[in-house]
């Protein structure tokens, strides 16, 4: 039986949740310590916290926040964004994150995966993918938050990462990101076919209905939700039910 | 009750440390070789590589206060990777030898791939704990409906059948996810990542 995790997030600018509709037209939802604590109250089994304009902006990533928003949540924390070296990484462990999300900084330097999960273990570091289809309808990878075009394969690239030793791929497709209209499963599946370390699915979830379609269709193991929870269009416990009633198993 | 976080510059410490002042501990984080009478219980945390945390370990001399402490009779923890180096050995890239303080290896999970022949693969995710049902210490420690967090790419494995402990199930690999021998207390999972349950759970197993 399949245990699919559930993951909240949250992506943040300066001290604010904030989320758009694929990367873009960002509203200020409001303070993620509050919607983090929320989510763990009511049950999520994972937060994931994204600086959105560290990478972007070339800024150091906002490790204070983490600091602040993880205090006294018992599950696992996932920082990324900004996190270029392998002190950008200890910093990130050391404010309370386990595993941090990298995506901008494999473009630059190809051994940064390596360097880390080295030190940190394979299991502490998730290769982030941010995918759009191109004209031709090919999956094409992007990076700094969507913005360029790092004219990749995201098979390929998430294949290599995992080879320099990334313990697991987050694929976030931000054709969907925001839309509320369902995750890409036919992306999904492919990653999920291809490589065999864990997968979260990202972008698009607007119900449940969406997290059960994806996890019948694709064999993956955890998804990201982001907009379908901050603004109440789901709730936890509510799909962690219907997970169980379609045959999968869910955490504590 | 003060309890030593023995670091070897490994990763997450800030929740580890949350967790202890939660239960209602003071914890303290030490990176040398310390006075085993300064402190209650010792835990050694969960996240990094082996081979650089047997290193740094041996630099600092942190294997003489373990087994130091080991031998006053108060509590030693072993969370995720410092439950791994209690064993005498691992083969996470390379080999490296552990304090062997426990009997057996640690080994990485593999997994066939269709392209490239084998495959580094990660348990991560929540599991549950087994036991056998006469281990009256593991059922009272570890409720059948709660599950814990586990993150790991290897996992101990051991030829000795220790009677106080529990194993966890992945990929067909039966591991060893709990051990308890005298003082010395190992779990494969993080408690301080499992929600409330397992923060209760890292209370009972510092202070009893």
């Amino acid at each position: 039986m399949r245990t699919i995790r559930l993951i909240a997030r949250l992506d943040t600018k300066n001290q604010n949740l904030i989320k758009g509709i694929n990367f873009e037209g960002l509203k200020i939802l409001g303070n993620p310590t509050d919607f983090a604590s929320k989510y763990y109250i009511e049950g999520i089994d994972e937060i994931a916290i994204f600086d959105t304009i560290a990478s972007l902006y070339g800024m150091p990533a906002n490790f204070d926040l983490i600091n602040v928003t993880t205090k006294n949540l018992f599950i696992p924390i996932g920082f990324g964004g900004g996190i270029k070296t392998v002190d950008d990484a200890r910093m990130a462990f050391r404010s309370g994150s386990d595993k941090i999300y990298i995506n901008s900084a494999t473009f630059q330097n190809s051994k940064i995966v390596s360097e880390i999960a080295k030190i940190y273990g394979n299991q502490s570091v998730c290769i982030s993918l941010q995918v759009k289809r191109d004209a031709n309808k090919n999956w094409t990878l992007f990076y700094d938050n969507g913005r360029e075009n790092a004219n990749k394969d995201p098979l390929e690239w998430a294949s290599n990462a995992v080879n320099n030793g990334a313990g697991e791929v987050l694929a976030t497709s931000v054709d969907m990101d925001g839309t509320k209209k369902g995750y890409d499963i036919e992306l999904i599946k492919k990653i999920v076919d291809n490589i065999k370390v864990p997968v979260i699915a990202s972008g698009g979830c607007g119900s449940s209905d969406h997290i059960l379609e994806l996890v019948e269709k694709t064999g993956v193991t955890a998804v990201s939700i982001g907009t379908a929870l901050h603004y109440n269009l789901i709730e936890i416990e509510k799909i962690k039910d219907r997970l169980i009633n379609n045959g999968f198993s869910v955490a504590a | 009750m003060n309890i030593a976080i023995v670091d070897y510059n490994s990763g997450n410490l800030k929740n580890l440390l949350d967790a202890v002042r939660y239960i209602g501990f003071n914890p303290e984080i030490i990176t040398e070789n310390s006075k085993s009478n300064n402190f209650d219980a010792i835990i050694l945390p969960g996240v990094g590589a082996f081979g650089s945390a047997m290193d740094f370990i041996k630099k600092r001399n942190l294997d003489e206060f373990v087994i130091d402490f080991t031998k006053t009779g108060k509590n030693v923890l072993g969370i995720c990777l410092g439950f791994q180096i209690l064993f005498d050995k691992s083969y996470e890239n390379g080999e490296h030898d552990g304090l062997g303080l426990l009997k057996g290896e640690v080994l990485p999970f593999y997994k066939k791939n269709n392209t490239d022949g084998y495959q580094l693969n990660t348990h991560m995710g929540w599991n549950n704990i087994r036991y056998n049902e006469n281990d009256k210490i593991s059922s009272k420690l570890f409720p059948k409906k709660h599950k814990f967090y586990f993150l790991h790419t290897c996992f101990a494995s051991s030829e000795i059948n220790y009677p106080v402990s529990a194993f966890t199930n992945y990929n067909d690999c039966n591991f060893l996810s709990f051990i308890k021998k005298d003082n010395l207390v190992g779990v494969q999972f993080h408690p301080e990542k499992s929600r409330e349950h397992g923060v209760h759970l890292l209370k009972s197993l510092l202070a009893n």
